[in-house]
């Protein structure tokens, strides 16, 4: 009788959350896009998609050259860079395109916050679309290596020091497992040859075919499901998904892709960067000043220096913990309590990274 | 402002003027830390000895480009390049990189050493910028459209054409790059007239 109930309650849930019997035609061309405040929302996701798309396309041309080792890396990313015809403006879409599927991501993650569309029946999509987020901050990740220079072995022995430093917050035979982590994913005693042929086997198979399954799935449920309303009250103006909505889409793709391609054209990346940062790595040097992550990780980088370590820890947890179990936490929270959360989470995340660096010189000078 | 500069030291016309002597005689033309700390203080980035030198770490040690690795070819050339006192000689120093090198035949040695002791005697970094008004205001020697003087006072690399001033490098990228900007930007363009088109299209809507 328990085992009846178990049965049919797994049933009925997962028929909630894969309705199959929306995968048609029909349902396809019935879909509609609610038209309010908040609507540009919904074409964050597929601007998250182009990037993808570009990421894919540019990384494969940047595997015909690039050479996983230590000693040949960073002369492989020379070469690409210097040598090859176009190998520089791939490189710099490479780059770029990084940047702003991070940027649109998370974008999307507030929006989609804001709009409360995790809510019943939508929360395996959203549970995924965390899992998509946090394979794209994978993917800067392990890439932020690849080019074998100062900034990026450096940048990658403090994140490992960092992940090892954990350990000392956790309980019992818990304090091991950050260790573990580290040696695994790091391969040896200090960051060399095992990692960064780890790092890119992670960056160029095992993350691009996980997130090609889950963002599958993730766009599979969205079609299942139809476009959250995204308000309070149904919207009373709304257009349809295909081929009105669609159409925008690819419009605003080209958008994207012209800004993109001017980017890579006139601003080579590596611009941004002091040049002793983008020299190959020299073991045996000094650690050059000025060693700090991708923008994209200034929000916790930041605070990371100016705050107590368990802080950040008790912060990311809460976080993390947070933004997974959003779809039961937030249930019965308003979307406009919703909207001010996200709007100051945005303001934080914006504050953090473009002045991140400044609020923690005055924070030490002023110690 | 913090001065760069070391604390004067009380001392004789006499030991003052054999110091001047000596340093003028027997200061290696290498590692002018000085210099660096002036371009960190000019631009607010961080710059290293390969502004100058083929290794980033300086010409001390025993790596590539540094002293202790040179052969007998490469110390004669060391030694030729060393004797360029004046301005005029080609000078392949195998431990400076062509910007080092371009300095040195542009300025010639004497004068980037009293440049230097200038400097140094009157605590003023800003004497440092005439090795500016010294150089060639054309040359680029990376061909990427920023010359060489203003890439030393922004920091950035004088012979890597993908590292410069992001603002200036968009400007002469933008110039260089304008007929496949346009073609791209048109095409995009057009891509994006035609499905605003397909969008109106009553005929379409009515699918």
């Amino acid at each position: 009788m328990i085992l009846s109930n178990l049965f049919l309650k797994t049933r009925n849930a997962l028929a909630q959350w894969f309705p199959l019997e929306n995968l048609t035609i029909e349902h396809i061309r019935k879909k509609d896009v609610p038209i309010h405040g908040l609507s540009w929302g919904y074409f964050t996701g597929g601007s998250v998609l182009i990037c993808l798309l570009i990421q894919i396309v540019t990384g494969g041309l940047l595997l015909f050259y690039y050479e996983p080792t230590v000693s040949e890396a960073h002369a492989s990313v020379e070469y690409i860079t210097q040598m090859v015809p176009g190998g520089a403006w791939i490189r710099n879409l490479h780059a770029w395109g990084s940047s702003a599927m991070i940027f649109f991501i998370i974008l999307h993650m507030l929006v989609t916050f804001a709009m409360k569309a995790f809510t019943k029946p939508r929360e395996i999509t959203w549970i995924l679309g965390m899992g998509l987020l946090v394979i794209t901050f994978g993917l800067g990740f392990t890439g932020y290596l690849l080019p074998w220079n100062q900034i990026a072995v450096n940048a990658t022995k403090v994140v490992f020091q960092s992940i090892e430093e954990v350990g000392q917050y956790l309980p019992g035979g818990l304090a091991e497992l950050p260790r573990m982590a580290r040696e695994v994913i790091q391969g040896e005693a200090s960051v060399g040859q095992a990692t960064l042929s780890r790092f890119y086997a992670i960056h160029v198979m095992v993350l691009p075919f996980s997130i090609l399954g889950l963002l599958g799935l993730h766009v599979l449920l969205v079609q299942l499901h139809g476009i959250s309303e995204g308000v309070d009250k149904k919207a009373a103006v709304r257009e349809r998904f295909f081929p009105d909505f669609v159409i925008k889409d690819l419009m605003l793709w080209a958008a994207l892709a012209g800004l993109l391609f001017t980017l890579a054209i006139c601003l080579p990346f590596d611009s941004l960067v002091d040049f002793p940062l983008l020299q190959p790595y020299n073991p045996l040097g000094a650690t050059p000043s000025g060693i700090k992550p991708e923008w994209y990780f200034f929000f916790v980088f930041y605070p990371m220096e100016m705050l107590p370590f368990w802080v950040i820890i008790i912060a990311m947890t809460a976080l993390m913990g947070g933004l997974l179990l959003a779809p039961w936490i937030f249930k019965n929270t308003s979307r406009k309590i919703l909207q001010i959360l996200a709007a100051i989470a945005a303001v934080y995340l914006a504050v953090m990274t473009l002045w991140g660096g400044q609020i923690h010189a005055w924070v030490s000078g002023g110690l | 402002m913090k001065s760069f500069l070391p604390e004067p030291r009380k001392t004789s016309l006499g030991v003052f003027l054999l110091n001047l002597l000596i340093a003028g005689a027997v200061t290696p033309l290498y590692a002018f830390p000085d210099y660096v700390d002036f371009i960190g203080i000019k631009s607010g980035r961080e710059t290293n000895c390969a502004l100058c030198h083929i290794n980033p770490e300086g010409p001390a040690g025993l790596g590539i480009g540094q002293m202790g690795r040179l052969d007998s070819l490469q110390q004669n050339k060391l030694a030729r390049a060393r004797a360029a006192m004046a301005a005029g000689f080609d000078v392949e120093s195998p431990i400076l990189n062509s910007f080092g090198n371009s300095i040195i035949k542009t300025m010639g040695r004497r004068k980037f050493l009293d440049l230097w002791q200038d400097a140094l005697l009157r605590k003023d970094p800003l004497v440092l910028e005439q090795i500016t008004k010294s150089l060639d205001p054309k040359s680029d020697l990376d061909g990427d459209g920023i010359p060489d003087v203003r890439e030393l006072l922004d920091g950035t690399h004088v012979l890597s054409k993908n590292h410069g001033s992001p603002g200036r490098l968009f400007m002469v990228n933008a110039k260089r790059s304008a007929v496949h900007l346009v073609a791209i930007l048109a095409g995009l363009g057009l891509v994006i007239f035609g499905l605003r088109r397909l969008l109106r299209s009553r005929s379409f809507s009515g699918l």
